[in-house]
C-alpha cells in the first residue's frame, strides 16, 4: 500500500465520516451524563469507524452507519461500567399506562419554556438507556423510526413504544422539576 | 375515526411516520375535533421547544484536536502493520516450512500418534457449528456484548478467550456456550451475518495439533484451512488458544472476521 492509498482514505473518511462529528458529538452528549463521557464516547466511536472503514458500504448513510457503531460504544461502556450485566430491559418500569391513552390538554409547553436546558439535560440523561437512544435520536436529531431501528437493530414497533415510553418518562421527570422549582420560589 | 383510536396514531402522526391513507384519516378526524388538535398542537410545540431548548453544541477544538491526533496515531500504527507482512510473511514462511518438516517426519516416524487429533477435532467443530446454526444446542448466555460473554467464559475454560466484537461489518453476536472438545472444555462463542451463523471456538492448543492442514498467510498472519461437509474452518493461534472460525459463508468474509479479530485484539 502506497501513500497514495492512505491519503485517499485519509481524505474518504474525512469527506465521508468526520462530516458528521457535530451530530455524533451532539448524540454522545445527549446519551452520557457529563462531558468528559461524551468526548471519550465520541472518540471511541470515529477510531473504531476509521478501524472499520473498509466494512462501510459506499453509497449507503454514513450518519446511520456512525449512529449505529455510537450505540454500540454507549452500550458496551454501559455494561462495563456497571458491576454486573446491566439490566437494560429497566425501560419495563415505564410500561404502566400503555398506548392509546389520550394526553390531556396540559401545561408542558409552557413548563419546558419555563425550564433551562441544564434541567433538560438532566431529565434526559436519568432515563434509562434504550429509552434515553431513541428520544434522542428521534426528538434532537430528527432520526425515523426506520433508521432508529436499523441503528438500535430491533423491529419498528419497538422503537415507537420505546419513544412513547421515553417521552412520557421525560415530560413526568420535567412536571417533577417544575414542581420542585415552584416549590422552592414560593418558601423563598 | 374517534379520539381514542387517533390516539394510537397521535406520534407517529406528529413524527410524520403515518403513511397517507392514514395521515388523510387522521387529518379528517382533526377537522372535525377541536380536543384532539389541541393535543397535536401541544405535542408539537413540545417538540419544537425540546429542540430548542438542546440546541446542538459544537464540537470544542480541543475534542476535535483529540481525535484527529488520535485518528492519525492509529493511521500509523496500521501504516506499520501494513509494511511488516514483508519481514513477517518470510518468518511465518520459515516457520510454516519447520512446522511441515516436523509433521512430515512425525507422519513418517509415528503417523499413528499424529491421525486421531487432527481427525477427530475438526469434525467434532463442524459437528458443534452446525448443532449452534440448526438450534439444536442453544446458547448457555444470550448475548451481543462481546466483553460479557468473554467474561462470562472467565474460569469456564481454563484460559481467557478473546470475543471479537464484529458488529460493525454486520456481524451479530448471540452468545457463547461450553463444549467438550476431545475430552477438554472449549468456547464456542456464535455470532450471526444475515441468514448465516458463524462459530468462532476458542480451546488449548497449539499449530502442531492440525499438522497436515493447509498453512495460509494473510495480513502478516498465518492460518491453517480445511473444508469439511461443505463448512470452511479456518483457524490461527492467539497466545496459548488456537481458534477456529466456522461456517458456509465463503473464504473471503471469514478471512474479514478474522482479520477483524486481530485489530480488535490489538486495541
Amino acid at each position: 500500500m502506497g501513500p497514495d492509498h492512505w491519503e485517499r482514505r485519509r481524505q474518504e473518511f474525512e469527506e465521508t465520516a468526520l462530516v458528521h462529528m457535530q451530530r455524533i458529538y451532539s448524540v454522545a452528549l445527549r446519551l452520557t451524563r457529563n462531558k468528559s463521557e461524551a468526548e471519550d464516547l465520541f472518540q471511541e466511536t470515529f477510531l473504531r469507524a476509521y478501524r472499520f472503514f473498509d466494512q462501510f458500504r459506499r453509497g449507503t448513510d454514513c450518519r446511520a452507519w456512525l449512529f449505529a457503531i455510537l450505540h454500540n460504544c454507549f452500550v458496551n461502556r454501559l455494561r462495563q461500567t456497571t458491576a454486573q450485566a446491566v439490566d437494560f430491559d429497566e425501560e419495563r418500569v415505564y410500561r404502566e399506562g400503555g398506548l392509546g391513552s389520550v394526553p390531556s390538554k396540559n401545561p408542558e409547553v409552557s413548563l419546558i419554556y419555563r425550564l433551562a436546558g441544564e434541567d433538560i439535560q438532566r431529565a434526559i440523561a436519568a432515563l434509562p438507556p434504550k429509552l434515553r437512544l431513541v428520544v434522542v435520536l428521534a426528538d434532537l436529531d430528527g432520526c425515523s423510526y426506520r433508521e432508529i431501528a436499523e441503528i438500535c437493530r430491533c423491529p419498528v414497533g419497538t422503537v415507537m413504544s420505546r419513544l412513547y415510553r421515553g417521552r412520557q418518562a421525560l415530560r413526568d421527570a420535567l412536571r417533577g422539576y417544575s414542581r420542585s422549582e415552584e416549590t422552592s420560589k414560593g418558601n423563598e | 375515526m374517534t379520539c381514542t383510536q387517533f390516539a394510537k396514531y397521535l406520534q407517529a402522526y406528529c413524527d410524520g411516520e403515518l403513511d397517507v391513507s392514514k395521515m388523510l384519516e387522521v387529518d379528517a378526524h382533526l377537522e372535525a375535533c377541536p380536543g384532539c388538535r389541541g393535543t397535536v398542537e401541544v405535542e408539537r410545540t413540545f417538540r419544537d421547544a425540546l429542540r430548542g431548548k438542546l440546541r446542538p453544541e459544537p464540537v470544542a477544538p480541543h475534542v476535535e484536536g483529540h481525535l484527529r491526533s488520535a485518528l492519525a496515531k492509529l493511521e500509523d500504527e496500521e501504516r506499520r502493520s501494513s509494511r511488516r507482512p514483508i519481514y513477517g510473511r518470510w518468518t511465518w514462511a520459515v516457520a510454516a516450512s519447520v512446522i511441515l518438516l516436523v509433521v512430515g517426519a512425525l507422519l513418517v516416524i509415528r503417523p499413528s500418534e499424529r491421525q486421531p487429533t487432527t481427525q477427530a477435532i475438526l469434525p467434532a467443530l463442524v459437528r458443534e457449528h452446525l448443532r449452534s446454526a440448526r438450534l439444536e444446542a442453544p446458547v448457555e448466555l444470550k448475548s451481543g456484548s462481546a466483553q460479557q460473554v468473554a467474561f462470562w467464559f472467565r474460569g469456564k475454560i481454563g484460559h481467557a478467550v478473546f470475543v471479537p466484537d464484529y458488529d460493525p461489518m454486520g456481524v451479530q453476536l448471540l452468545g457463547g456456550r461450553v463444549i467438550q472438545l476431545e475430552g477438554t472444555r472449549a468456547a464456542s462463542v456464535v455470532y450471526r451475518k444475515g441468514g448465516n451463523v458463524l462459530s468462532l471456538f476458542g480451546f488449548a492448543a497449539t499449530p502442531q495439533t492440525f499438522a497436515g492442514l493447509r498453512p495460509i498467510e494473510r495480513d502478516a498472519q498465518m492460518f491453517l484451512a480445511a473444508e469439511l461437509s461443505g463448512q470452511q474452518i479456518l483457524l490461527w493461534q492467539r497466545g496459548e488458544m488456537m481458534y477456529a472460525l466456522v461456517s458456509d459463508i465463503g473464504w473471503d468474509a471469514l478471512f474479514q472476521c478474522a482479520r477483524a479479530f486481530f485489530e480488535t485484539a490489538r486495541t
